[in-house]
């Protein structure tokens, strides 16, 4: 039986490649990572607004009026709202200049060094995700985002704490969510080959095709994607 | 300030649906942005209306794809912002 394999690890370039090359491919590894199709048709209309909204705003002109500078803000964000609340979240990776607003603010801040082994944080990560994964749908769907959210923090101040417990009380830095986002995502296959497969690193086509309606339907599974790809900007 | 927006909007006279809309999408706005959109409001009280007639065709045209009405809108917002700043 054919089977597919789902990439667990970074996949690193055979060639040098240049560095818009290079943003192009993490793009595609994205894609494939995070288990999401969109419609090539989507993609383009989305990304053809957003370039077409900044030329026709022009964005990138200096504003004397600082109104007018706001104002244009205001419905670059609502774009990038709609586009999120959509669902379309793919096309933020690709249209990062009108998505700059919706990024978490850069803030350069020392991590300290989780205490938890990397088979502990691995563990964590995929209970996590399960946990995500089991959020009753029956709830609204910010309700849903909130729990969500709730788990991803609770993850974040367990590996930077290296305790571990629903108690767990500590400040969280935007490069801690950051850190904690990455361990999160190395570990999506991980859950997907032990609840869609049999553990043996492979997911079967109909093992895959089923876990990529999981990812695209639960409101926190796409939570967690879309918080994957906004902290991903961060240094 | 996400309560602020959230109390403006409410008090508003637009539909319970265009609040509800509106209570989603500001759930993905940073502080920034929250406090942009208020200052708008502030100086221009009547740009709710726009703003709100804004976002609704965003959402459908996202959904449906189409791209005349994604043209109507890019047209909208040039006019509005001539007008008004």
């Amino acid at each position: 039986m054919f089977k597919e394999k789902f990439p667990t690890s970074p996949i690193k370039p055979e060639k040098e490649i240049s560095p818009k090359e290079k943003e192009v491919e993490k793009r595609e590894i994205e894609t494939v990572d995070l288990g999401i199709e969109i419609p090539e048709e989507e993609r383009k209309f989305n990304k053809e607004f957003v370039s077409e909204e900044e030329e026709v705003l022009e964005i990138k002109k200096e504003e004397p009026s600082r109104l007018k500078k706001l104002a244009k803000k205001v419905l670059c964000s609502i774009t990038a709202g709609v586009i999120l609340l959509t669902g379309t979240i793919k096309t933020y990776a690709e249209s990062p200049s009108a998505f700059q607003e919706m990024k978490p603010k850069k803030e350069v801040v020392e991590v300290m060094e989780s205490k938890l082994s990397a088979e502990q944080q691995e563990k964590l990560a995929v209970q996590t995700i399960e946990n995500l994964a089991n959020i009753p749908e029956g709830q609204s769907r910010y309700a849903q985002e909130q729990v969500a959210k709730s788990y991803i923090y609770r993850f974040a101040a367990q590996i930077k704490s290296g305790e571990i417990g629903p108690e767990v009380k500590t400040s969280l830095s935007p490069t801690d969510v950051k850190k904690a986002l990455e361990i999160l995502n190395q570990n999506i296959g991980k859950f997907a080959d032990q609840k869609f497969g049999n553990a043996d690193g492979n997911l079967t086509m109909e093992e895959m095709k089923k876990f990529r309606e999981k990812m695209q339907t639960s409101v926190s599974l796409k939570k967690l994607l879309e918080m994957i790809i906004m902290y991903k900007s961060l240094p | 300030m996400q309560e602020e927006l959230k109390n403006i909007i409410e008090k508003s006279n637009l539909s319970q649906e265009q609040k509800n809309l509106w209570f989603e999408v500001i759930e993905y706005f940073t502080e920034d942005q929250i406090s942009a959109l208020l200052e708008v409001l502030k100086e221009s009280p009547q740009s709710l209306n726009f703003l709100t007639e804004n976002l609704e065709k965003k959402k459908e045209a996202f959904i449906t794809r189409d791209k005349k009405l994604k043209e109507e809108i890019l047209k909208g917002e040039k006019e509005y912002l001539q007008q008004n700043f």
